[in-house]
């Protein structure tokens, strides 16, 4: 009787494990310090925030829009822009690019089995986050809460996390919050820099 | 001595002064707005007054911006080539530069969807860089992929390339498409070395009809002033005769215009017609009046006995003069149920213009004749000759009147058989004559690039919801279909090619279709509603999305065939969309098409209150009512004649040529009350005396003063409008037809017909 007790328990076990492993719950620390909806408030797809986690530093872009494609392919096309085949940052940027592609895939198809067909936005997370060891590129199909200017994770599935080289990172994180905050190339580092040590406003 | 001889005694002798001292001052008071007369800067008066229709295009314009795109198309058989491209681009780019300018769309801007790996993907149509074979063949490709484009941006025989400027939405005096206009023709002459250039759109039609318009009041008053005067130099062959009419004809114009313009009005092509019109009425009563002088002095009084007599004589004619200036105000009023305003206003003016230079014969003429010497009178040659001319016809008429009734109505009946062959049809670039450079632009853009008349629909949900069901496409798909059945429509622009390029795009197919799911519908909405197609979505789509508009492009068909075609379309929508929809015609072609639709209606309305006004006038004057049907013979019969002319000669009936029966019959009817007067007053003599005395008194001024309006009239003909030149033709030719009438017709019939004078009636 011991047996299959122990093996019901163990197949729950696993079960519980294997079901739980790609649903993330959002750290509780994490303090969104700055964000920004993109392209403009008037025609909302996407919305950029600066999030310090404890040690880690983000830049989170969340998109969530009809078009999800189009906003991708602007994403796309910025980045073979940034990284042309001679750079430093191709191989990086062809990956990102790659996971970038599956991940608009994946969320496409959860779209189309939707419970709620009157809900048009598909939704995607792309984090940039740095921290003292590592960098690091991740993709979450989110579940979201509150509206743009106040968008709010509440749980997200990881698609994909991969660790990234430093550089390529540290330019990509820049470039966001250069292009989405309107800000040159200094001011953009200073702003990050300055959340990084510990600024909140 | 009567009372009216009492005050025109009055007026002769010390009121004489007083009198001009009013008239110079009136002139003087009037001058002021005269001189800032305009001409209207659109076409806005001669459309119907339709608060439903307005309101359409307002809302139209509100939601879709400007829709009066001007059109260029340029031609040349290396169009293909890297230098025809370059051509086409750099004309794009110098259009673009040109202030007024919103946007231009060429095959140089235009942008094609293509499937890339996230979907849709612009592209230029034309790729940037030299335009070499490898460019060609992908163009030709992009071309066949993109029919939008076929017809509009390049011809099918691929050598002529539409350049679509989009002005910017501004009205009124800010409206910047007069002056660019100018510029952008001005910039097409640079190039007419490089290729053959046209440049229409209706924002041309309304700057050109303005222009000709002050080019016509240019050329066409000094033309009628000219003919006057020879013409009375001739008759009468004394300056007085030329110089007196002359002056109550300017004086009549510059009262009629000046309180034309003090009521705020501008100049159009209609009313253009004002000012050669009312000179030639103004002439009538002068005529009369002069000719009664020389009467005087021709019958053997002495200049004492003639100035005694002549406040007598002017006293005469006051009463048909004042008549036949009522007959031709009414006719002229009776327009007046015209629901375009040009032609009531032409209307109402005109009868202003008629009083007025009632007045002013009335003033002028007899005053100014007071200060001059009675003339030895002879006659000359013209005068003998009219005046065996006129026995000739007297006699005709007292010998074979039956004859004479039966080729009138001969000739009536073969008239009123090509009545029915008389259409409403209204081609506004049908007006210009076909040498005019709009109107050899237009046929070009038509032929090579397909329809220059746009016919708008806007499509909504009768509950106030968002077009945003598959039904709701594919329903205005459907309607797209029934009306490209129709060879008057070259064209069709809506949100569906945009949605079927998008979609094409998305899925990677071949085929242009329609969005087969919600979700696709959704998602290629969304994307025409972002930064790179909202420019294009949003001229068919409003953000909402509760309205749809489909702009349908006809041939340059006239308002005839596009009747027919809205009718069907009309019928078609209802089947299509039912009641859950609203779709609204609407557009400046479509007001014409409607105003078209009511011309047959105008035309008997207005001419049915001419003839009853009129009838009635007669009536006062004549007390007779057997007199009053027998005056209306020979002035019916010439208004059948021309409408069979009109007929025969395939002249459509339009706004300026449905004022002719009207018109015409006001002014005809001048004659004929001459003529009755007169024989009322000889009726004691018997019926055939009454008619030869008639006829060989009267005959003289009636010949005098027809000679004078139908040659008046005809020199309109030198006009620029169609309309307002077979308007001056034919009420020219009617008044003919209509003098024909009365030294024929009438005698004819009043020796038939004509009841002997009973004992002790007036």
């Amino acid at each position: 009787m011991k047996r299959p007790l122990l093996l019901v328990i163990l197949a729950f076990s696993w079960a519980q494990v294997c079901w739980a492993a790609p649903l993330r719950a959002v750290a509780p620390a994490e303090q969104v310090v700055r964000r920004v909806v993109v392209p403009a408030a008037e025609q909302p797809q996407a919305e950029v925030q600066i999030v310090r986690r404890g040690p880690e530093l983000l830049v989170r872009t969340i998109i969530f829009s009809p078009i999800l494609r189009r906003v991708v392919a602007a994403i796309d096309a910025k980045e073979a822009k940034r990284w042309p085949e001679e750079s430093a940052g191709f191989v990086e940027s062809q990956r990102y690019r790659e996971q970038l592609y599956a991940a608009t895939e994946t969320v496409r198809q959860r779209f189309a089995e939707r419970p709620d067909p009157a809900q048009n936005r598909q939704a995607l997370v792309i984090e940039f986050l740095r921290n003292k060891t590592e960098r690091r590129i991740s993709l979450l199909l989110p579940q979201l809460a509150g509206e743009f200017g106040s968008l709010r994770i509440r749980t997200a599935e990881l698609l994909q996390s991969w660790r990234s080289r430093g550089d390529y990172v540290d330019e990509n994180m820049l470039e966001i919050v250069q292009d989405s905050f309107h800000l040159d190339h200094s001011a953009a580092a200073a702003l990050l820099a300055a959340i990084a040590g510990g600024e909140t406003r | 001595m009567t009372r009216l001889e009492g005050i025109v005694r009055w007026g002769l002798g010390p009121g004489r002064w007083p009198l001009l001292a009013a008239v110079l001052l009136v002139t003087l008071g009037l001058a002021g707005p005269l001189a800032g007369l305009r001409v209207e800067g659109d076409t806005s008066s001669m459309t119907a007054v339709n608060p439903d229709q307005q309101a359409a295009q307002e809302r139209l314009r509100r939601m879709f911006g400007n829709d009066e795109a001007l059109l260029v198309s340029l031609t040349s058989p290396q169009l293909l080539s890297v230098e025809g491209m370059a051509l086409v681009r750099e004309l794009t780019q110098r259009i673009a530069a040109l202030p007024g300018v919103a946007r231009v769309l060429s095959l140089t801007t235009a942008r094609q969807l293509v499937s890339g790996r996230y979907g849709a993907e612009p592209r230029p149509l034309v790729a940037n860089g030299p335009f070499g074979q490898a460019a060609q063949r992908e163009f030709l490709r992009a071309v066949k992929a993109n029919p939008q484009y076929q017809g509009l941006l390049i011809s099918g025989d691929l050598q002529t390339a539409g350049l679509v400027i989009q002005p910017v939405a501004a009205a009124g005096r800010d409206n910047p498409v007069p002056a660019l206009i100018q510029r952008l023709r001005g910039l097409l002459r640079d190039y007419h070395e490089r290729g053959e250039l046209h440049l229409t759109g209706v924002g041309v039609q309304k700057n050109d009809v303005a222009e000709y318009i002050r080019r016509d009041q240019r050329t066409v008053l000094p033309l009628v002033v000219t003919v006057l005067a020879l013409l009375l130099g001739w008759l009468f062959r004394r300056p007085g005769g030329v110089l007196f009419p002359l002056l109550v004809t300017g004086v009549s114009l510059l009262w009629t215009m000046g309180l034309f313009a003090w009521c705020g009005l501008e100049m159009n092509t209609i009313s253009a017609l004002l000012p050669p019109v009312v000179m030639i009425l103004s002439v009538s009563h002068s005529v009369h009046l002069y000719h009664g002088w020389l009467q005087l002095a021709a019958t053997g009084n002495s200049p004492e006995q003639a100035r005694e007599l002549w406040p007598g004589r002017v006293a005469e004619l006051v009463v048909p003069c004042s008549f036949t200036a009522l007959t031709t105000g009414l006719g002229l009023l009776s327009l007046w149920v015209s629901p375009i305003p040009a032609v009531r206003q032409f209307g109402l003016f005109g009868a202003l213009g008629v009083a007025v230079s009632l007045v002013l014969s009335l003033l002028l003429v007899p005053i100014g004749l007071s200060f001059c010497a009675v003339p030895k009178v002879r006659l000359g040659s013209a005068q003998g000759l009219l005046g065996r001319l006129l026995a000739r016809v007297a006699a005709t008429s007292l010998q074979r009147p039956r004859t004479i009734m039966s080729v009138a109505l001969l000739l009536l009946l073969l008239a009123a058989a090509a009545l029915p062959r008389l259409q409403n049809n209204t081609r506004l670039v049908g007006f210009f004559r076909a040498t005019a450079p709009l109107a050899r632009d237009t046929a070009f853009i038509d032929e090579h690039l397909g329809g220059v008349n746009a016919l708008e629909f806007m499509l909504s949900r009768t509950d106030q919801g968002t077009l945003d069901q598959l039904g709701d496409y594919q329903r205005l798909e459907h309607f797209e279909k029934r009306a490209l059945q129709h060879p008057e429509i070259a064209k069709a622009f809506s949100i569906l090619p945009l949605l079927r390029q998008v979609q094409r795009a998305e899925t990677g197919s071949t085929e242009l279709q329609l969005p087969t799911t919600v979700d696709d519908l959704h998602y290629d909405l969304e994307l025409l509603a972002t930064a790179d197609g909202r420019d294009q979505a949003g001229q068919f789509l409003t953000p909402d999305r509760k309205t749809a508009r489909m702009t349908l492009l006809f041939h340059d068909v006239g308002s005839h065939s596009a009747l027919r075609v809205v009718r069907d379309l009309d019928w078609s929508a209802r089947e299509i969309f039912g009641s859950a929809y609203r779709l609204v015609p609407t557009g400046s072609y479509y007001q014409v098409i409607l105003d078209s639709a009511q011309l047959v209606n105008t035309m008997l309305k207005s001419f049915g209150l001419s003839l009853l006004t009129v009838m009635l006038a007669i009536l006062v004057l004549l007390r007779s009512v057997r007199l009053t049907l027998l005056a209306m013979i020979p002035n019916l019969i010439p208004i059948v004649w021309t409408l069979g002319v009109m007929g025969a000669l395939g002249i459509d009936l339009s706004s300026g040529t449905v004022m002719i029966g009207a018109v015409a019959f006001g002014l005809a009817v001048d004659d004929t009350i001459h003529y009755l007067v007169c024989y009322r007053r000889l009726q004691g003599l018997g019926a055939r005396k009454a008619v030869q005395a008639t006829t060989t008194g009267i005959g003289r001024a009636l010949l005098i003063t027809t000679l004078v309006l139908v040659l008046g009239f005809w020199t309109g003909c030198l006009g620029s409008f169609k309309p307002t030149i077979y308007f001056s033709f034919l009420v020219g030719g009617t008044l003919l037809g209509a003098l024909v009438c009365d030294l024929l017709v009438l005698p004819a019939s009043l020796v038939l017909w004509a009841r002997p004078l009973r004992e002790g009636a007036p």
